[in-house]
């Protein structure tokens, strides 16, 4: 699994972009799960977290990613995104501003796409900071 | 003097500027259309760019809907077997075995279930594509289980029959109470319809006509393969729960420690370490056979699939830099090495010689076994909510003979039936969207 790391520009683009309109654009076209942490656009010192899946198969109807976030073995944050347009993101991020970047976090995704006829695939990843 | 020396400087000069221009090839732009810009020029375009610098890779976003159109590009993306056969009947591909005979292509270590594959997706026989990749399913077990309830463990080529038997060695209670199942798959709608329907495409049996959608399910091999799922799914040895598409992502049971054997991707191989490092989750002891074959044809599997094919255009200007262009693509080794440890939910890759090994487990069972040409997924290239229509109602008439309520041979009667009505009902309404 190919690790996207953001820069601080690269995270500042994507929250825009989340906040315009509720997608990226690009995608793998096999499902591609991927988790990541890094600093915060907006916070110094803070760190925030992305778990996001894709896929381009074209029998996929749903992709689905759950988020659960750890600061050492402690549950933080979980949530779950869904995407029905084949080559977008589904993505779901941790709150802003909260986490510092001092601690030691892991977030854990884990993909499910469902595909016409009622099959499904499903995949894991996780990333710990600092890494 | 001085004279004389300008002329051999501007003689050397246009000397090297004439062997230049002949050696150094032309810039030429090929165009590709592909699902995602950004993944092929990550996958294959930035470093097919460092190896041909004269070759400029401009990628076209295709969300592969306008299968009927050809795309115009120099090379040709397909994104499965029956996407590939359809294109070659267009007439927009080139055959390639010319190309190949010339430079030696492929090499030794490409898979031979690949050039099957693509050779018999090939109405004339001849090769129109290639590929750097391929999907193949497996039998996984839980090793613990078996040795727990003291099972053999399961073997290469076993039957669908074989395999439920097997299932049916484990109790349906663990020793502290918990629910235990023999066997399960990744299906979330239709489950028992969907495990069917898997065990007719292995022994080679279809229900429906790709090209006039006639259903035929009412056959004595059907009814063979119905008797044995449904004494099986009585038994409740299979897991057969249905999830919501909705909600939080539970993993799968095979994975939870509840089920002994499921048939599932290549993908597994290498998800079963992730899984053991998330909190809850846990180290499985998995093993893993080949799928369950045919008793008439045990050394095919019909679970091979490709999902990546590449052809050059019959129409383009640059067959050269695009057959270039898809040898890159499917077998140069560092590029595909490179994805194999990178990327290896990509497929397994069709170089051999580069697959991403899983410490301390034999792949071997993913692509020991030939491939069954004649199991091509012919469903690819239907409507989805066609066959949708035709699963909720064989579904019903599943449920009504597995509680007993009807006999098998009634079932399969109105399975024709109610079946070809709901499919010629789909058909209709797909046939009168705007």
């Amino acid at each position: 699994m190919r690790k996207m790391k953001l820069s601080l520009i690269g995270l500042a683009l994507a929250a825009i972009v989340v906040a315009a309109i509720p997608t990226s654009a690009e995608s793998d076209p096999y499902a591609e799960t991927v988790a990541f942490i890094d600093w915060s656009v907006y916070h110094p010192n803070k760190v925030r977290g992305k778990a996001y899946a894709s896929t381009t198969n074209p029998k996929m109807t749903k992709i689905n990613v759950q988020g659960s976030f750890y600061q050492g073995s402690t549950l933080k944050e979980s949530g779950v995104a869904s995407q029905t347009i084949i080559g977008y993101e589904a993505a779901w991020y941790t709150a802003d501003g909260v986490y510092a970047d001092t601690n030691s976090y892991t977030l854990n995704a884990a993909s499910r796409t469902y595909y016409n006829g009622g099959s499904y695939d499903q995949q894991y990843d996780s990333y710990s900071w600092p890494w | 003097m001085r004279t004389k020396a300008f002329y051999l400087v501007f003689i050397g000069l246009i000397w090297i500027l004439s062997g230049c221009s002949e050696h150094a090839p032309e810039p030429v732009t090929l165009t590709i259309q592909y699902p995602s810009v950004q993944a092929f020029y990550k996958r294959y375009g930035y470093a097919f760019e460092d190896k041909f610098p004269h070759i400029t890779v401009q990628v076209v976003k295709d969300e592969m809907k306008q299968t009927d159109i050809d795309p115009g590009t120099d090379v040709i993306f397909m994104y499965s077997l029956p996407f590939y056969s359809k294109r070659i009947e267009q007439g927009i591909l080139k055959d390639l075995t010319p190309l190949m005979k010339r430079d030696g292509f492929p090499p030794d270590a490409y898979s031979p279930v690949v050039l099957d594959l693509l050779q018999h997706a090939s109405p004339d026989g001849k090769l129109y594509g290639m590929a750097p990749a391929y999907s193949s399913e497996a039998l996984y077990y839980n090793k613990s289980l078996f040795q727990l309830y003291n099972v053999p463990e399961p073997r290469n080529q076993m039957t669908w029959s074989e395999v439920f038997q097997l299932a049916g060695r484990f109790p349906n209670l663990t020793d502290t109470g918990q629910p235990l199942y023999g066997f399960q798959m990744n299906f979330y709608k239709n489950v028992t319809l969907n495990i069917l329907l898997k065990v007719g495409i292995t022994e080679g049996l279809s229900y429906i006509n790709p090209k006039t959608y006639q259903i035929t399910m009412n056959t004595e091999a059907w009814k063979t393969i119905w008797s044995d799922a449904v004494e099986a799914f009585r038994s409740g040895v299979i897991y057969t729960k249905g999830e919501d598409e909705e909600g939080v992502i539970t993993h799968p049971p095979f994975y939870r420690g509840e089920v002994a054997m499921t048939v599932g991707s290549f993908i597994n191989a290498y998800n079963f370490e992730p899984f053991s490092r998330i909190p809850d989750g846990s180290a499985i002891d998995w093993g893993m056979v080949t799928v369950p074959v045919s008793r008439n044809h045990p050394d095919l599997s019909s679970a091979y699939s490709i999902y990546e094919i590449y052809g050059v255009s019959a129409k383009t200007s640059h067959p050269e830099e695009a057959w270039e262009l898809v040898k890159f693509i499917a077998a140069d080794a560092e590029n595909n090495r490179y994805l194999s440890q990178t990327e290896p939910n990509r497929g397994l890759p069709a170089l051999t010689n580069v697959i991403q090994p899983v410490p301390m487990h034999d792949l071997s069972p993913l692509y020991m076994l030939e491939a069954n040409t004649a199991a091509m997924d012919p469903y690819l290239l239907m409507d989805a909510t066609v066959l949708d229509a035709f699963h909720d109602v064989a579904q019903k008439l599943l449920d009504q003979a597995i509680h007993g309520e009807i006999t098998i041979e009634e079932a399969l009667e109105q399975v024709e039936l109610q079946g070809q009505q709901a499919v010629n009902e789909a058909l209709r309404k797909v046939e009168n969207k705007p």
